[in-house]
């Protein structure tokens, strides 16, 4: 086991160097002078200059990925052309937000995806398993902004029942330790705040979690359908185990392994969805970050967002690949 | 005549699973919407008139017939405007899933049949572009493009060809070692031919799978990027442009200039979803989810 890990980390390596290879060459590629586009359209000439010198644009392309490899190695992302801010310091702030999102919207995911999934294999054929996957269809093929934006109109503005946009009324006032507001909230023991904060995250979350949902629903039916068509699950019930034991014990635990693997997976795709789901509820996370920089041409806030996202995605694909092989004993001799 | 024969059979298996069925219907119908949009469209779908801005459709009564599906924040009509962006929306997944495509079959072919440093340095390169969440990948490449639609194809392509290239380059791992490969080289086959007339025609099943559920993927991936504001341009017509500025919309109470352009959206990307898994299941049972 400590083999393969060892294994797998060395073979995240080269893939973060062309990452950040390609993080690198989005500005080269960004039309105009790269001190420019470093800079900014509206800074002064000495500006251009100094982004020219401090960055080494004047010299081979070689020589400039080695200069902006070092510094982002150590922390250094550049500065943010809108704010003027360090890089890394404005995505630091804002990653709590994304990350306290994602990890609601999979837990939403994984209750519901896998309760209906776990349904629908039991009663396989019936009315609800029919139901679910024609759901779980229509859940795969909704466009996650839209969705967001229906949830908006029914539950935010038609019904007025939940909160569309922020993470916290004006109002309310919450001491930030971890930045995770629901965690903070319980820690400083802040009950307004900890309800107030959850309603703000009941529809971005619907909104994020409805597709990974959907996979998770999917990939547990099919998964318990195999398991159960196997022979140890007909001695079970001959020996005359509870249904429940069959199927939440031994069946439930063989199927799990694909269905971790989907969840690991998923949970790194939330990242890609935060972007859309956070532009239409005006979720201060990265996602929004990301696209407010793209539209403002900031390209130091584009490139150190980016990577910053990469890496961790790159990081849980990581984390799944071990528990699989953690849980899955059978991958670790391939 | 055979190739004719095998894909009459293929289509008669594949009307036999009927939510391939259902998904080849949706599909034939946007298909037929989008090569004659102008027969079916009530209205030129470029024409605003700031007078008729926000009027809702048909539910509100007989006098709001001309505008079926009401009008958006230009008075422009909604339901012309959808029927018209289906062929923009089309166009963009199917040319985005040619690029993918074409670049990830030659990326698969020559990593899986060569393998050794090749295989290697390709699937490295595929295993960097993995990385990235495909829609944070897309809006990157656009940073560096420049917003417009053909970049945005462009962008989408390349970030569906890392997934071409690894279902080609297993597929061609397989074939590489059958018998008949081995009796192709002892006659003194070239690679190029071998790869051409034996490995290619052989990788095509998955290809067709992935390239139909590609589709549905990358018209959702253009339709974010339109409503990012980093796809189509206005005022041309395209699904997702068409829900940017969704905010304004719903705070003025018009539901229908937001709900139906998503809804086709949605019913599309189910077609291909529909007949993407009909066509996986034809193909390998086992997979059936």
């Amino acid at each position: 086991m400590v083999r393969y890990v060892l294994r797998r980390l060395l073979f995240t390596i080269p893939v973060l160097f062309g990452v950040s290879l390609v993080v690198f060459l989005v500005v080269r590629l960004a039309p105009g002078d790269p001190a420019k586009v470093m800079a900014g359209e509206h800074a002064s000439l000495e500006f251009i200059e100094a982004m020219r010198v401090r960055w080494g644009l004047d010299r081979p392309l070689y020589v400039q990925y080695g200069i902006w490899l070092s510094r982002v190695l150590r922390g250094d992302l550049g500065l943010s052309i809108a704010t003027k801010a360090p890089v890394l310091q404005e995505v630091l702030e804002r990653f709590p937000a994304t990350l306290e999102l994602s990890l609601v919207a999979m837990v939403f995911a994984t209750v519901f995806g896998m309760a209906a999934g776990i349904l629908s294999a039991v009663r396989q054929y019936s009315l609800f398993d029919y139901l679910a996957m024609v759901g779980a269809l229509i859940g795969i093929s909704v466009p996650v902004f839209w969705l967001g934006l229906m949830l908006m109109l029914f539950f935010g503005l038609s019904l007025d029942l939940l909160p569309i946009s922020g993470r916290l009324d004006p109002g309310i006032t919450l001491r930030t330790i971890t930045g995770l507001y629901l965690l903070d909230a319980l820690l400083t023991r802040n009950g307004k705040a900890f309800v107030n904060a959850l309603a703000h995250l009941v529809l971005p979350g619907i909104a994020l979690g409805t597709i990974p949902m959907a996979l998770i629903a999917r990939m547990t039916r099919s998964a318990m359908l195999e398991v159960i068509r196997q022979d140890f699950i007909r001695t079970e019930r001959a020996k005359g185990l509870p249904e429940r034991l069959v199927i939440y014990r031994h069946a439930l635990q063989n199927a799990l392994i694909p269905i971790v693997t989907v969840i690991g997976m998923e949970f790194g795709l939330l990242l890609g969805g935060a972007i859309l789901t956070e532009t239409i509820f005006a979720w201060p996370g990265l996602g929004r970050y990301t696209v407010d920089a793209v539209y403002a041409r900031d390209y130091p806030a584009i490139q150190g967002a980016v990577l910053f996202i990469a890496c961790v995605f790159v990081v849980v694909n990581l984390v799944t690949d071990i528990l699989y092989a953690y849980i899955n004993p059978r991958i670790r001799y391939r | 005549m055979r190739s004719i024969e095998s894909i009459a059979e293929a289509l008669r298996l594949l009307c036999r699973n009927r939510a391939a069925l259902v998904g080849l219907v949706i599909l034939g119908v946007y298909v037929f919407v989008a090569l004659f949009p102008w027969l079916l469209a009530p209205n030129d779908p470029l024409k605003r008139d700031l007078a008729l801005r926000y009027r809702p459709g048909f539910w509100a009564g007989k006098e709001f017939a001309r505008f079926p599906l009401g009008t958006d924040y230009l008075g422009r009509c909604v339901l012309s405007r959808i029927l018209w962006g289906t062929r923009t929306s089309l166009l963009v997944g199917v040319i985005a899933v040619s690029i993918s495509t074409g670049l990830g079959m030659f990326l698969g072919l020559l990593s899986g049949y060569f393998g050794g440093w090749v295989d290697m340095v390709l699937m490295r390169v595929v295993d960097v572009l993995f990385a990235f969440p495909s829609i944070l990948l897309a809006i990157t490449i656009m940073a560096a493009l420049g917003p417009g639609l053909e970049k945005a194809m462009i962008a989408i392509g390349i970030v569906y060809t890392p997934q071409m290239a690894r279902v080609v380059r297993s597929v061609t791992l397989v074939i590489r070692e059958m018998e008949f490969i081995e009796a192709e080289r002892a006659l003194g086959a070239s690679h190029a031919r071998i790869i051409w007339y034996h490995i290619l025609p052989n990788t095509l099943p998955p290809v067709v799978v992935y390239a139909t559920l590609g589709v549905a993927g990358a018209i959702l991936d253009a339709a974010a990027l339109g409503f990012l504001g980093l796809g189509a341009m206005p005022p041309a017509p395209e699904w997702g442009a068409m829900l940017s500025g969704s905010h304004k919309a719903l705070t003025s109470g018009a539901w229908w200039a937001v709900a139906f352009p998503g809804l086709a959206i949605m019913t599309a990307v189910l077609g291909l979803n529909l007949l993407g898994d009909g066509m996986r299941d034809l193909l390998d049972p086992r997979l059936r989810m």
